[in-house]
């Protein structure tokens, strides 16, 4: 039951003017003798007066702790299981630092501030911004976008604008979870701004895009180009600086989507001559979060051509009226949403500006030894368990070279759905690779297997051994 | 109360003339070209609005005022006293310039206004201010072609009530609120529409929904957004049509957009255009209700599209700088065929929003609907309210 | 109302360098897990499982630093951000207490490790948090159903745009339909996210009572109508009493409407989208709800429909089974696929769920009452500070839980602007407040909102501080046109930002611009 207007509130540990007095006191000010009376502009009509039946208050902090985590320990989760699931989200380590920081309640309760006022948080993200700039090697980095796909369909965006053509072209093994992002970006024929998407195939062979293929796509009317290295399905496109020049051919923007965890063993797009550079954040220290912890960024040359086609804010480091000292102020606010409503490019608004922190945290504690490193343990890891997989009979590892972290493993010869294989696999702990039989049939009963530096040689060999039983 | 209200008032006799017949005003020699190029008086119907309404109050005012074309002829017609200020010389219709103006301005200090009101545009403007200053507190019965000083009423009436509102105050003992306010004038040596020289800040009534804003300069606010739209406008030019563009950058940036001949046009008349041509330029009212009757044929051509822009600050879609746009051109044209475009973040400023249509005279308003789209830009409207002159727009 | 003593404040400075400046060659921060003998022996050397046009040859410019030295480092960043410190009435975002017990649920790891594309039967407590929040979302609003895909405010705003897309394309007058109407007070996400989903944008100016008219609507909306995307209250406090009007006006015409409640925290308890009418709704969870800004996000808007616009959602989609457990439904094939990967940003929905739970009606109800009341309250004070003005003053009525004021008058008597009062003010531990959302109309503004966290003595702080410098802005207006001078560092020097030669977003173009040298 809600109570009217004239009550006094209930003291509440949010709220500290619920304090006997305190209301008193603000209603004696205001000259207001009823409280309905503030709400005087809102008419009667408009005003809710039914009942409420709202579940109960749980003001005390104890009592809160229990009701939630007591719903939440249903849940299962990667810790206590042996995850395998990738596809758009991974389960990579997240440093004790990259927690405690971004749980400083500095760094978390507040909203955007300015230069004076949150100097250093300003500074992570200018630190955000550099670190992603050096793992990719672009020079214009904007702040974080809501998520991998986001941050490609804005791409695509930028690319129309940029260069008046509305046609995009990517890969037929596109995660499917992206792929419906970017559809969404690319709006309806019906409307302005329409992109029209056109697929290029994968060379069954290899699993990388077909040259030919690509070839046959291209015209002079494609704005844009666009691939992930490594791709959906966990293959390296090794053939990328041919990719680029063909699309160049037709005076094409380049956009390729990279993890940036494969950076510190894998040649940067930059590169390979690509001209917007999007990809996740996720894997730099942000937990999987049920798919919350998504992030995603877009890199570009410093060239006008594209910083005035960004949709996102970014600061920029400038100096201050005192010679010598650093600080941090947004740049091209203007062509924002905030700065020109519909007129701006696309729009922005808050987004995932906390995963800086640890983003900005994880990077700085890898360093370029880190990232190599972790790199090679990944590589050597997800390719010794493919190996050991490869040897099951029944089993084969579609490509079986030419893959980061990911890569697709065929039950074809087991006469078992991925799905029941799957299942099976739960009741041992295991959550099995992401099922691709019914977004890639060609694959037949496929699945998309993803070790990182989490799996032990124990947790493979655990792995191998589950199968083996569920597939007998 | 201790002593009448006393009012200044100043009539720029040749003030407005030039509107409808293509030129910028009437400052020097035009004036006479204007009365030859068959203009109208105007600003003697606009005092005369003005006046007319402070008629019931004559026993609260002591009224100021040059004898004749300069204010005399009018106060006497409406049968009110006033204490007329000798320039020692007679004032005749087509021979007053600057100078009648500044010295009545000055005799009427040592008489100790209140207020000075004046009929006339701009430089009238200037003129009184130059004598003044902000000594004493000045507001305009807008009577010119142009009018982007901050010291004009909106309307004739608007002025009225205005001063009654400051003899109400006065009566009640108190204070009437005053603000500075820009004097602007068109620089010297430029003809160029967007060109404004700041002379001045002079006092005048706080009265914001009365008293139109200073003109803003448009130079500094490049308008990426509309000059796009300025583009796709002139890409789509029908070749069965007649186009007409009003003055200023916003509807002349249409035409520059279709090739290096069309452009630097002067941006402060009305142009025409017709397959791929100039026809016309600098046109006066007359010209353009030829043009538009050789181009009424239905069958041959489409109905004829102005383009219009809204004056910076002011809000004012016509009758200002635009006079040539008479009633008798818009409802030629029809409310239909003007394409309205201007800047998004002048518009903006304007709150509550107002668009102002004055036709020059208390009955020529209703042609206009009471909301009109702007476009601002590719596929983007704003919806602005419209005031037409006369007495129903109080506010 | 007894003024307060002005406390001594200032920000700690570390002089804290740019981590790319720091560390020695050859430090770590962090070692990979070892690769166990077996593996390498049984794979060989990791460069050779990389195809060789795809090996990095170049090392990473990236900094050398021990684990404690990035930890340190980032400490001090951490204590160099003002933000919630001190007190923060940043208004347009409803600055909450944001109940650290929620921290400790979600990062354990029945949260934090789950992944998306788990089986549902291994996600039913998240499902079910969702699905409870989702009821109580109902029951605030009247819709029928929510989402939490959207990352944002904006985002949901965009959720709508697509939804309406969907629809019309669904009954095949997408073509026709194609306009949105919006006002100049709507958020600027309103009309930039219609925009961007490809629709034509009417604007409807404000008039004299601080809305546009209920005349104004109606002369655009037509059969090209396909929908309405407004704010009420709009963040300068002001409600438009007409607004059940517009959406029969809209509904009439054949258009959606939708309600941006970015400004929920005044009305809620008192205003139901579904009853005005509206078709869809927006919540931020991140503002209204509790849960935590991060200096721009994780955030989560709340999307919420009617019956009408439900099969249009974006999956996947949370409904229950008949034995009460939970299930993943994903979009239609006539609906908005994604707006964004996954479920959404889950911990901040944990979050709002908990913080609303804590609440009850009752404490909402006490928010709002607070809010708008805390407002009223400051309104009272601060107009009693010469140069501070009301924004639309003519506008009678009691602002809801947020006025846009003006310093024009202050500027005008004395230069100092509205952005040199804000630097000022965070010389006194006082975080920067909000100016205005574009269009600026109200000269030198600030909106300040209180809320119901901030205490009386919190609200009355702020106003000492404002009219401190208020006050200096006459007596020594260059203290506060140079500040600020009690902050980690001085005023930055804006002019560069906008230059391309001279903008720099990140460290690597920094160097080449200014030609340094590590």
């Amino acid at each position: 039951m809600s109570k009217d207007g004239n009550a006094l509130p209930t003291p509440h540990p949010f709220m500290a003017n619920t304090a006997p007095g305190s209301f008193q006191e603000m209603l004696r000010v205001a000259k207001v003798n009823d409280i309905e009376e503030l709400f005087e502009q809102i008419p009667q009509d408009h005003k809710f007066t039914g009942e409420w039946n709202f579940d109960s208050a749980i003001p005390s902090e104890a009592s809160l702790y229990k009701h939630l985590t007591g719903i939440l320990r249903k849940n299962r989760s990667g810790e206590e299981n042996l995850n395998f699931l990738g596809a758009g989200c991974w389960q990579h380590y997240v440093p004790a630092i990259c927690d405690e920081m971004v749980t400083r309640t500095e760094f978390l309760t507040p909203v955007w501030g300015t230069p004076s006022s949150d100097h250093g948080r300003n500074q992570v993200w200018f630190e955000f911004q550099s670190q992603i700039g050096e793992l990719v090697g672009m020079e214009f980095v904007g702040l974080p976008l809501y998520s991998f796909g986001t941050a490609g369909g804005h791409a695509i965006r930028m690319a129309a604008r940029i260069t008046g053509r509305n046609k995009v072209i990517v890969p037929r093994s596109l995660d499917p979870e992206r792929l419906a992002v970017f559809k969404t970006y690319c709006g309806f024929k019906e409307l302005s701004g329409y992109i029209e998407i056109v697929y290029v195939n994968l060379d069954p062979k290899t699993g990388r895009i077909d040259l030919m293929d690509m070839k046959s796509k291209l015209s002079s009317d494609v704005a844009a180009v666009y691939f992930d290295n490594p791709n959906y399905l966990g293959v390296i496109e090794s053939e990328a600086k041919e990719l680029v020049a063909l699309a160049k051919t037709v005076g094409a923007e380049v956009i390729v989507g990279v993890d940036p965890i494969s950076l510190g063993v894998l040649t940067p797009p930059s590169e390979y001559g690509a001209d917007i550079i999007v990809g996740t954040t996720q894997p730099l220290g942000v937990h999987m979060n049920a798919g919350g912890g998504a992030g995603g960024f877009i890199a570009t040359r410093d060239d006008e051509k594209y910083a005035r086609e960004f949709p996102t804010l970014q600061v920029s480091l400038t100096g201050t009226s005192v010679p010598g000292e650093m600080a941090f102020g947004l740049t091209l606010f203007e062509q924002s949403s905030y700065g020109s409503r519909e007129h701006g490019k696309d729009w922005t608004g808050n987004s995932v500006y906390l995963w800086t922190v640890a983003n900005a945290t994880y990077m700085s504690l890898l360093g370029p030894t880190g990232f190599k490193e972790i790199g090679n343990t990944i590589l050597q890891r997800s390719h010794y368990a493919a190996k050991q997989l490869a040897d099951i009979s029944g089993i084969k590892i579609t490509w079986g070279s030419g893959y980061f972290k990911e890569f697709v493993v065929n039950f074809d010869g087991t006469k078992k759905s991925v799905a029941t294989i799957n299942k099976a696999l739960l009741e041992k702990n295991i959550f099995g690779g992401k099922d691709l039989s019914l977004d890639f049939p060609e694959l037949g009963q496929s699945a998309l297997y993803c070790v990182t530096e989490i799996h032990t040689l124990e947790d493979i060999q655990n792995l191998v051994s589950a199968i083996k039983e569920v597939i007998k | 109360m201790a002593s009448n209200f006393k009012l200044g008032l100043i009539i720029n006799p040749v003030a407005g003339m030039g509107g409808k017949v293509g030129l910028h005003g009437t400052d020097n020699d035009l004036a006479q070209i204007a009365i030859s190029h068959g203009a109208e008086k105007i600003s003697f119907d606009r005092a005369q609005r003005t006046i007319s309404m402070l008629v019931t109050e004559q026993d609260n005012i002591d009224f100021y005022s040059p004898g004749g074309v300069m204010g005399g002829e009018l106060l006497e017609m409406l049968g009110i006293n006033f204490f007329e200020i000798d320039l020692n010389e007679n004032l005749y219709f087509n021979k007053t310039n600057h100078l009648h103006t500044q010295n009545a301005a000055l005799k009427m200090l040592d008489h100790k206004v209140d207020v000075i009101i004046f009929a006339g545009g701009d430089g009238t403007a200037r003129d009184v201010f130059t004598a003044v200053g902000s000594k004493v507190p000045i507001l305009g019965i807008p009577s010119g072609v142009k009018m982007r000083s901050g010291v004009f009423a909106n309307y004739p009436e608007h002025a009225a009530m205005i001063i009654l509102d400051a003899l109400a105050a006065a009566q009640d003992g108190k204070n009437f609120e005053l603000t500075n306010a820009d004097v602007l004038d068109a620089s010297i040596d430029s003809r160029e529409y967007s060109n404004s020289q700041f002379f001045g800040s002079a006092r005048t009534f706080k009265a914001p929904n009365r008293i139109t804003n200073p003109k803003v300069n448009s130079h500094s606010n490049q308008d990426v957004a509309l000059m796009e739209l300025a583009a796709h406008l002139s890409k789509n030019l029908e070749p069965d049509r007649l186009y007409l563009f009003g003055p200023g950058q916003s509807a002349k940036a249409i035409l520059s957009n279709l090739g290096s001949s069309f452009a630097n046009q002067d941006q402060s008349g009305v142009d025409a255009y017709y397959a791929g041509e100039i026809i016309g330029q600098d046109l006066s009212e007359k010209a353009i209700l030829d043009l538009l009757s050789r181009f009424d044929d239905k069958r041959k051509f489409q109905a004829p599209l102005l383009y219009l822009g809204v004056i910076g600050g002011q809000g004012f879609l016509l009758g200002r700088g635009n006079q040539q746009l008479s009633y008798e051109v818009i409802s030629k044209i029809g409310v239909g065929n003007i394409y309205v475009l201007a800047n998004s973040g002048k518009i903006n400023q304007i709150v509550p929003s107002r668009l102002y249509v004055d036709f020059g005279d208390a009955v020529h308003f209703k042609i206009f609907s009471d909301y009109i789209k702007v476009h601002v830009a590719i596929d983007r409207t704003l919806v602005c309210k419209v005031l037409s002159s006369g007495v129903q727009s109080n506010q | 109302m007894i003024k307060s003593k002005i406390r001594k404040y200032h920000a700690p400075v570390w002089d804290e360098p740019l981590v790319m400046q720091m560390g020695k060659a050859g430090r770590r921060g962090a070692i990979a897990p070892v690769t166990e003998g077996a593996i390498a022996s049984a794979v060989g050397p990791a460069i050779d499982l990389i195809p060789a046009s795809m090996r990095r040859l170049n090392v990473l410019d990236l900094p050398e630093l021990s684990e404690f030295e990035v930890q340190r480092h980032y400490l001090h960043l951490s204590q160099q951000t003002l933000g919630m410190m001190g007190i923060s009435l940043f208004g347009t975002c409803t600055m909450k207490y944001n109940p650290r017990v929620n921290e400790r649920i979600v990062y354990q790891p029945f949260v934090s490790e789950v992944h998306p594309h788990q089986d549902p039967s291994t996600m039913q407590g998240i499902l079910e948090v969702v699905n409870r929040f989702d009821h109580l979302l109902r029951k605030l609003s009247g819709l029928d159903k929510f989402v939490f895909q959207a990352g944002g405010g904006a985002d949901a705003a965009y959720t709508q745009a697509c939804i309406t897309r969907a629809y019309h394309a669904s009954r095949g007058e997408l073509a026709q339909r194609n306009e949105i109407i919006t006002t100049a007070q709507a958020h600027p996400c309103n009309p930039a996210t219609a925009a961007a989903a490809g629709f034509k944008i009417i604007t409807l100016a404000l008039e004299d009572d601080g809305y546009p008219s209920v005349e104004s609507l109606r002369s655009v909306v037509s059969e090209r109508t396909a929908a309405l995307m407004v704010n009420n209250p709009d963040d300068i406090g002001i409600y438009n009493p007409k607004i059940k009007e517009w959406v029969d006006i809209v509904h009439e015409a054949g258009g959606l409407c939708f309600y941006d409640h970015a400004n929920f925290n005044g009305v809620m308890t008192r205003i139901r989208a579904a009853d005005i009418g509206f078709d869809a709704c927006m919540y931020m969870l991140h503002k209204t709800f509790g849960g935590p800004k991060g200096g721009g996000g994780p955030a989560v808007g709340a999307y919420g429909c009617n019956e009408k616009l439900i099969p249009f959602l974006p999956g996947p989609i949370v409904e229950t089974n008949k034995d009460g457990s939970f299930y993943l439904r994903d979009s239609n094939p006539n609906g908005v696929a994604r707006i964004r990967e996954f479920l959404g940003n889950i911990p901040t929905v944990i979050r709002a769920y908990s913080w609303t739970r804590s609440m009850g009606i009752e404490g909402l109800r006490d928010a709002a009452n607070i809010s708008v009341l805390a407002n009223n309250y400051m309104e009272k004070r601060l107009l009693e500070i010469p140069g501070v003005t009301k924004g639309m003053p003519d506008v009678k009525g009691r602002r809801l839980e947020m006025t846009r004021y003006s310093l024009g008058e202050l500027t005008d008597q004395t230069g100092v602007s509205c952005i040199d009062i804000q630097n000022r003010m965070t010389d006194f531990g006082v975080d920067a407040y909000w100016l205005s959302h574009e269009p600026w109309f109200i000269p030198e503004p600030f909106t300040p909102e209180a809320g119901e966290l901030w205490s009386v003595e919190d609200i009355d702080y702020w106003i000492d501080v404002l009219e401190t410098v208020c006050t200096e802005a006459r007596t020594n207006p260059e203290i506060v046109k140079t500040a600020p001078h009690n902050q980690v560092v001085h005023k930055q020097n804006s002019t560069n930002l906008s230059d391309p030669q001279k903008w720099a977003t990140t460290w690597r173009a920094y160097k080449r611009k200014y030609a340094v040298t590590d």
